[in-house]
């Protein structure tokens, strides 16, 4: 059964709680391990150098995906990367970016 | 002498490294390298067995361990010593090999290294510094050979300094021709403070190289009596400021020639542990090792009494490959056509090719070396067509990827792929693709028709579940995309 947009923003306001009192990048990969768990989805964080995408943080694949590396600036010199992204609705996606993107502006 | 002394006091902080230092002294111990060799003089062939299967589960080897196989005397072992550095390559590489080319920005120096034809002292040297718009020459050059990984190479003097570095790294990376572009800028010059390499990591450069030339404490004092360079903890940690400054992808080497060999062999592995260990298991990401070669006008250059043969070469390269199983390592055209194969099917991992090493060559194509403005002499001036040929006729793929720094795979994520054996997952697809550019855009016909077959070949080695978007993406490289990476 498809999820409801709103279970999804349920989980993100869990993953705002969780990772609230950590540092920058063990928040970062907290938020990579949680959606992992939860979606099977590998998501890592880097940050963005000219053509160096510089790992921060997160679960990166550890092989080659099917799928293509879904690449997104998230401000403030910030990028996500993640593979097998099909795991998640068009609307999640933008859910999920939303959150990453304001999480990295304010706390960086 | 003013604005040398100004740059200096600006560019050298030592506190930098000192705070690394324990009691004064540096992590390169000559004596207890000297006791190591001594004490692992006639190594038991079943110790050398298990050190081998060590290797083999990709565990980097201890000290004395090193020293063991460094001391093998007898000619049969060192065949199973060779042999398995083959099987390691095979195991942890597969069958291929990036290629780069160097670019030389200038042999402007203040240094007075014994062994270099840009020392300063050297009158026979014609000085040059390239401008921003010859650099951007000499990279459209590059590119419309194919290249698209450089090593770029800068005397240290106040003119080619972090300003100009900066400036002529942007220009390298802003070059675009037809297809073409360079994806990755790695960098060969001086050792630079923390803020310098902060500025570096900004611009997103690849792998930062700095050479210790020799470990070897009183031989470095006496082929390098002046200038910056003499300073020999300054060099050292240089590579550990850099990691600081969050250049997580940094290079070692040796100039083979300037003291033993074997001495030499186990400094690299020091430099590599110190590095694994204060930086949360971030080592070199290659290991470099040139051999003295006849440079103009520089005596130590052909008549060092450390000159080392092909035969130690080989042992080298083994024993390196062996004992960090990990690492990159660049053998370059500096040797000879016949050595370089024997390098690759021992354990090097990375090569250049229609290389140059005088300031300008490239954009200005001349076709002989010109030893009043190279550092040395090279043993292998074909070009990458040529190359890649032979290569490919050996059974190797060329790749030119560069899709790691671009993806994230970058430092402690590189280090634990590379560690567990898996980096290869990502690297051969990606060779393929860069390859397959390689053949749609440069390559002669008889490249081609022998690149094609190679990459039927390497496909098979696919896993199965990944073939089929390999060979889609194969199709959409042929279809003209470019730059498509795993």
């Amino acid at each position: 059964m498809a999820r409801e947009i709103s279970d999804f923003e349920l989980w993100i306001k869990d993953v705002e709680n969780a990772v609230a009192m950590l540092s920058f990048s063990s928040a970062l990969a907290e938020i990579s391990r949680l959606a992992k768990t939860k979606f099977g989805l590998h998501l890592w964080f880097v940050e963005m150098l000219g053509r160096r995408w510089s790992y921060v943080a997160g679960e990166m694949a550890r092989e080659p995906s099917k799928e293509v590396h879904f690449c997104i600036p998230l401000g403030s010199g910030m990028g996500m990367m993640a593979t097998n992204v099909s795991c998640l609705s068009k609307a999640e996606c933008g859910c999920l970016i939303d959150f990453l993107e304001q999480f990295v502006a304010r706390k960086r | 002498m003013n604005a040398i002394k100004t740059w200096r006091e600006a560019l050298v902080i030592k506190s930098e490294h000192e705070k690394y230092l324990c009691n004064g002294a540096d992590f390169i111990n000559d004596s207890l390298i000297e006791d190591l060799l001594a004490k692992n003089k006639t190594p038991d062939k079943n110790y050398i067995v298990d050190i081998l299967s060590k290797s083999l589960s990709l565990k980097r080897l201890e000290p004395q361990e090193t020293a063991a196989l460094l001391n093998v005397s007898d000619n049969d072992l060192w065949q199973e010593i060779f042999a398995t550095a083959r099987k390691l390559r095979d195991k942890v590489y597969g069958p291929r090999i990036v290629t780069f080319a160097p670019l030389y920005c200038s042999n402007l120096c203040v240094n007075s290294c014994q062994y270099c034809a840009f020392r300063s002292e050297n009158r026979s040297e014609r000085r040059r510094k390239l401008s921003v718009d010859e650099v951007r020459k000499e990279t459209e050059a590059l590119i419309s050979i194919g290249h698209k990984r450089l090593i770029v190479v800068y005397g240290e003097h106040p003119e080619t300094d972090i300003d100009y570095m900066d400036e002529t790294i942007r220009a390298i990376y802003d070059t675009k021709l037809g297809n073409g572009e360079i994806r990755r800028v790695n960098i060969n010059a001086a050792p630079q403070n923390i803020a310098n390499y902060k500025r570096l990591r900004d611009i997103g450069i690849g792998t930062y190289q700095v050479f210790q030339e020799t470990y070897h404490h009183e031989t470095y004092k006496r082929v390098h009596p002046a200038g910056l360079k003499s300073d020999y903890q300054w060099r050292l940690y240089a590579l550990h400021r850099a990691q600081e400054a969050g250049v997580d992808d940094v290079a070692i080497g040796v100039l083979f020639g300037l003291y033993d060999w074997r001495f030499e062999v186990m400094g690299l592995l020091f430099h590599a542990i110190d590095l694994e260990d204060k930086f949360g298991g971030i080592g070199p990401h290659t290991i470099s090792f040139p051999r003295l070669e006849p440079a103009s006008d520089t005596p130590l250059s052909v008549k060092s009494p450390y000159m080392v043969s092909d035969e130690n070469f080989k042992k080298v390269i083994a024993v390196l490959r062996l004992s960090v199983p990990y690492t990159g390592m660049i053998i370059t055209a500096r040797e000879t056509p016949e050595i370089r194969k024997e390098a690759i099917n021992l354990g090097c991992t990375q090569t250049d090719a229609s290389t140059k090493i005088g300031v300008g060559a490239y954009s200005e194509k001349y076709d002989q070396q010109e030893p009043d403005r190279q550092q040395f002499l090279i043993g292998d001036t074909r070009n990458l067509d040529t190359v890649i040929r032979e290569l490919a006729g050996m059974g190797y793929l060329t790749s030119f990827c560069t899709a790691g720094y671009r993806c994230g795979r970058t430092g402690v994520s590189f280090m634990d792929l590379a560690k567990s054996g898996k980096v290869n997952q990502f690297c051969m697809p990606n060779a393929i693709l860069t390859f397959k550019e390689y053949l749609q855009d440069y390559a002669t016909e008889e490249t081609k028709r022998i690149g094609e077959k190679l990459i039927s070949a390497q496909l098979q080695r696919i896993a199965e579940n990944l073939r089929p978007v390999v060979e889609c993406r194969i199709k959409e490289t042929e279809n003209g995309a470019r730059d498509i990476r795993f």
